[in-house]
């Protein structure tokens, strides 16, 4: 069996893992040879009636196997082509050639289990102004933070994205390897097995994004995909000062009915583990709590490409103690709604998502979080302008949920305060550039200003600010 | 007995199936969902599996142009619904006769070949409009 070449460094992996890889790279280098022989039968459909096509199928596998009695060795497609007869009696056409575990084990293992792997990562150069932004944060990398303009390069990120699917079932998963504090660290970030019954109906479990407006199920870790340098900060990652709750650890249904001409509608349901005690955590093995996070989103996708949904979801986050001396968190129920309004037809880019967040803590008055964002980008060839707004405003008494103090439970296990600690209303605004120089790559050039304001019109009362502008390549390889 | 044929004469490339597949033409956006991962079975109950010359040839753009796209931007869309958990990855094709014997041996099948008869009967032609 031929491989294709292995991206340099890859060729020392194990060879269950270059299996994969082989697949993976074929996208970007399938191999010379086709895998075709005459004949005029297709071969016999896989049992369960499933496509046995895969990227293994491609990959020259040994010599074609004549299909009958004198049957002659095996052309090649443009030999196909080529030869293709003009009367039914004597037509042949190319075959499908799929392996079989007596002439190729290895490639009918592929072809069976259709397992790819792919590589995403991003690296770049940021410079911050950060005369006018005083709070504190739990960094041991002083030149985010410190007083002064300050540069740095960056490699943070190295995600390994892998898929697989037998028949109507699929398999994903995202490992990150991410530096937090100059130090990487590791996380499944997704594990998801779904079936597929129907159009209508596919379950799905594990841990996945959760289903909430646009972006934050439709764009992952991996930046490449994404127009903008990073996440807007209230669909942001648990760890990464998110507001809404972006992993969820549980089971979930989807489906799209199609609704003639107009289009067709989506729906998703979700039940998981949802927020741990500590809210920069996600509860993976043991949750802490019984009561589990209910989450629905429903669509409507134009037939014009136009996307409008909406959202509700309803949680509680588990009490939290601290050291003695310190109070409680109290128990707190979470409910959420939210709309999305999404065009991403006709070289535009338009999502506009807002919410609006009640916390119900027990034994304290209930108090409302309102936000949302709107990015907005226009495709000129591989080049595309962009724009994201990007507000929220909290409320006057302060968010017993998210806008912890560093004594509080939550400070005290973090090791500071919130970023959105005594701040009324949060902000920020991006605009930057993004160049798709090649499928496998994205260059990006962003400005950012980030604001915490004590009250007033958004933007133009923020006494606190962070001024930051990005160079950035992202790159995925599959 | 040749493939049943349904694709607008004229056409340059034909958008090819299984013949089990009981679709016989598709407005565009219906084929954009399918291959795009917003519809994920036929109705024969197959799951769809798009095949696709990864490359700037004619199949591929003739595939961007039914959708307004370019190249980059389809395999873009592609790339990202495969990482979405949306669509299949796809299968990889280097002419339009592998694509030819791809819908051959499978059920859930869709791609792009030229349109050069005669095409095998276990084929189906869908016509796009």
């Amino acid at each position: 069996m031929i491989q294709p070449p292995l991206p340099r460094g890859l060729r020392r992996l194990v060879p269950t893992v270059s299996l994969a890889l082989s697949s993976a790279v074929a996208w970007a280098a399938p191999p010379a040879a086709p895998n075709f022989s005459g004949g005029s039968t297709a071969p016999p459909p896989s049992p369960d009636g499933a496509a046995p096509a895969s990227l293994g199928d491609v990959t020259p596998k040994g010599p074609a196997v004549p299909t009958g009695p004198g049957a002659s060795p095996a052309p090649s497609p443009s030999d196909a082509s080529a030869a293709a007869p003009t009367g039914e009696a004597t037509a042949t056409f190319p075959v499908w050639q799929v392996p079989t575990f007596s002439s190729d084990a290895i490639g009918a293992l592929s072809n069976a289990i259709d397992l790819t792997l792919k590589m995403y990562g991003d690296t770049g150069l940021a410079v911050r102004n950060n005369d006018y932004q005083p709070w504190p944060t739990g960094t041991s990398n002083p030149n985010v933070y410190a007083p002064g303009v300050w540069n740095s390069f960056f490699a943070p990120r190295l995600d390994l994205f892998g898929a697989a699917d037998v028949a109507k079932l699929t398999f994903l998963t995202e490992v990150m390897f991410e530096a937090e504090n100059n130090e990487i660290g590791i996380d499944v970030e997704r594990l998801q097995i779904s079936y597929l019954f129907t159009n209508w109906l596919r379950v799905r479990a594990g841990r996945t994004h959760v289903a909430w407006g646009y972006y934050n199920d439709t764009y992952h870790h991996g930046n490449l995909f994404e127009l903008t340098t990073s996440r807007p900060y209230s669909v942001n990652f648990e760890d990464s000062l998110g507001i809404i709750l972006t992993h969820n650890v549980g089971v979930g249904i989807d489906g799209t009915f199609d609704v003639g001409s107009t289009g067709s509608i989506r729906y998703d349901a979700e039940v998981g583990n949802g927020r741990a005690a500590d809210i920069t955590a996600v509860d993976m093995q043991f949750a802490q709590k019984n009561q589990k996070d209910v989450n629905v989103r429903l669509r409507w996708i134009f037939s014009n490409g136009l996307i409008i949904g909406v959202n509700g979801l309803r949680d509680v986050v588990p009490a939290l103690g601290g050291p003695p001396g310190v109070l409680t968190r109290p128990v707190t129920e979470e409910l959420i709604g939210g709309g999305h309004i999404v065009y991403m037809e006709n070289h535009a880019h338009v999502d506009i998502e807002a919410f609006a967040m009640r916390h119900n803590p027990t034994g304290a008055p209930s108090t409302n979080i309102f936000g949302g964002f709107a990015e907005l980008g226009y495709a000129v060839g591989p080049l595309t302008p962009y724009v994201r707004a990007e507000c929220m405003r909290f409320p006057a008494s302060g968010d017993i949920i998210y806008q912890y103090a560093a004594d509080s439970p939550q400070g005290i296990l973090v090791g500071n305060a919130s970023v959105y600690a005594g701040v009324r209303d949060f902000s920020d605004l991006r605009v930057g550039l993004k160049w798709l120089a090649m499928p496998q790559l994205a260059l990006k050039l962003e400005g950012e200003r980030l604001g915490r304001g004590t009250g007033g019109p958004v933007l133009a009362t923020a006494s606190q600010s962070q001024e930051i502008a990005t160079a950035k390549a992202a790159f995925g390889f599959w | 007995m040749a493939a049943e044929r349904f694709a607008t004469a004229g056409d340059a490339f034909v958008v090819v199936v299984n013949r089990s597949n009981p679709v016989s033409s598709l407005t565009g956006t219906e084929l954009r969902r399918a291959v795009l991962g917003g519809a994920k079975q036929w109705g024969n109950g197959a799951g769809v599996q798009l095949g696709i010359i990864p490359k700037d040839v004619p199949e591929t753009r003739y595939l961007a142009s039914l959708f307004g796209m370019s190249i980059p931007d389809l395999f873009a869309r592609i790339q990202a619904q495969v990482f979405n958990g949306e669509m299949r990855r796809p299968v990889v094709l280097r002419s339009s006769a592998e694509c030819v014997a791809f819908a051959r041996a499978s059920e859930g099948a869709v791609c792009i070949a030229e349109d050069r008869p005669p095409f095998p009967p276990e084929v189906k032609l869908v016509s796009i409009h």
